[in-house]
């Protein structure tokens, strides 16, 4: 019963963000829209975490093999792949390569600057470090 | 006879689920990018398909009872969004620029390399969406008019990629700090840089599972830009 009521709800969700996406002007997919939904209701209690944990958790945690019938579909578009594969890899080879530098080079430059200036060393890094202040990047001296 | 039962359902279901365990047990002792369970699955189901002489429409009987998951479980990631929350606010600006110039530059890096190539609209949709993790970018790519079956294969070779390449970026450019490691990990190859972020550390993990949602919001937020530009400039 518990399963079914948790079914519910992720269902219940991924309607209404269709159905938003149906009516929304722009191309956002259902998908995230019952995403950014059930988050929201999250986040005001609308819904408590227990009420979809177990069956969300075991749907993410196991996503990779939902995709499989989404990737064989690239056998219908062996025409495409074929003319442009070496391209298709060049670009996602450079692509991926500098999307991961440039993040981590950014992110370790802002996090290294704002503690600077909060007087704390780089080494105490930890998720459970509590007081640290965060940043502003417009007061930025 | 083999047409008829290939369309049931329970054909396509089996065949995949049974390809991707055995994916599993063959990554467990040779763990080679191959032998990743969804990169073998979508190979050996493509490679079966062929061999029997089975459309993918056929197989799609039983593939759709698969599919229609991607949905909920993309919906499901509220959840571990909410469950992260708390690291964000820690570093919200560090993380939130940094996602956002990456999106952006990796935005342009697709439209400049498509121009380079001549790809079409189609194809430049398609690759759009490559970095965030494979249910979201599905949904992009087909709203922008791309091939979701090839965004998918993009999508999972460029997790398989960052997976492999993430840490000797990291050890090249001195990006030592666990949290610039996560995000970056985590918005440049979603899902399976996370699954090596974990390695990394916790916080690598952590992180690296909140900037997955946060890049796959980053870039529907962007897509409309990405729409303009490919139109403008591709067809």
């Amino acid at each position: 019963m518990k399963i079914i009521k948790q079914l519910f709800w992720l269902f219940l969700f991924s309607f209404l963000g269709e159905l938003l996406s149906y009516l929304s002007p722009i191309a956002v997919p259902g998908s995230v829209l019952g995403m950014v939904l059930l988050f929201t209701a999250l986040q005001f209690n609308w819904i408590g975490m227990e009420q979809v944990e177990d069956v969300g958790e075991w749907l993410t945690n196991n996503m990779a093999i939902l995709f499989i019938p989404a990737g064989v579909g690239l056998m219908t578009n062996f025409g495409i792949i074929s003319s442009v594969w070496w391209q298709l890899l060049v670009v996602i080879f450079i692509s991926t390569t500098l999307m991961i530098a440039l993040v981590g080079v950014v992110v370790q430059l802002i996090i290294r600057r704002s503690r600077v200036r909060s007087g704390q060393h780089a080494a105490r890094v930890s998720p459970l470090w509590k007081g640290e202040k965060v940043s502003d990047p417009g007061t930025r001296s | 006879m083999i047409q008829e039962l290939a369309a049931n359902p329970f054909f396509g279901i089996v065949l995949s689920v049974s390809l991707y365990l055995i994916g599993q047990q063959l990554h467990k002792r040779w763990p080679i990018p191959l032998f990743t369970p969804l990169v073998f699955a979508i190979v050996m189901t493509i490679v079966t398909l062929l061999l029997m002489d089975i459309s993918y429409e056929t197989y799609f009987s039983g593939g759709q009872y698969i599919n229609m998951w991607v949905t909920p479980a993309t919906v499901a990631l509220a959840i571990k969004l909410k469950k992260n929350i708390a690291h964000l606010r820690e570093n919200v600006a560090a993380i939130l620029s940094g996602i956002g110039i990456g999106v952006v530059f990796h935005t342009v890096i697709i439209v400049l390399l498509s121009l380079t190539f001549q790809f079409n609209e189609e194809l430049a949709a398609t690759l759009f969406p490559k970095s965030v993790t494979t249910a979201i970018a599905l949904g992009v790519s087909e709203s922008l008019g791309g091939i979701a079956s090839l965004t998918v294969a993009v999508v999972v070779f460029t997790g398989v990629l960052g997976a492999v390449v993430g840490p000797t970026i990291f050890k090249w450019l001195k990006v030592t700090d666990p949290v610039a490691q996560g995000v970056a990990m985590g918005s440049g190859s979603h899902a399976m840089g996370t699954t090596k972020a974990i390695e990394m550390g916790d916080v690598q993990g952590a992180m690296s599972g909140l900037s997955i949602v946060l890049t796959g919001i980053a870039v529907v937020i962007l897509a409309p830009v990405g729409l303009l530009l490919i139109q403008l400039l591709f067809s």
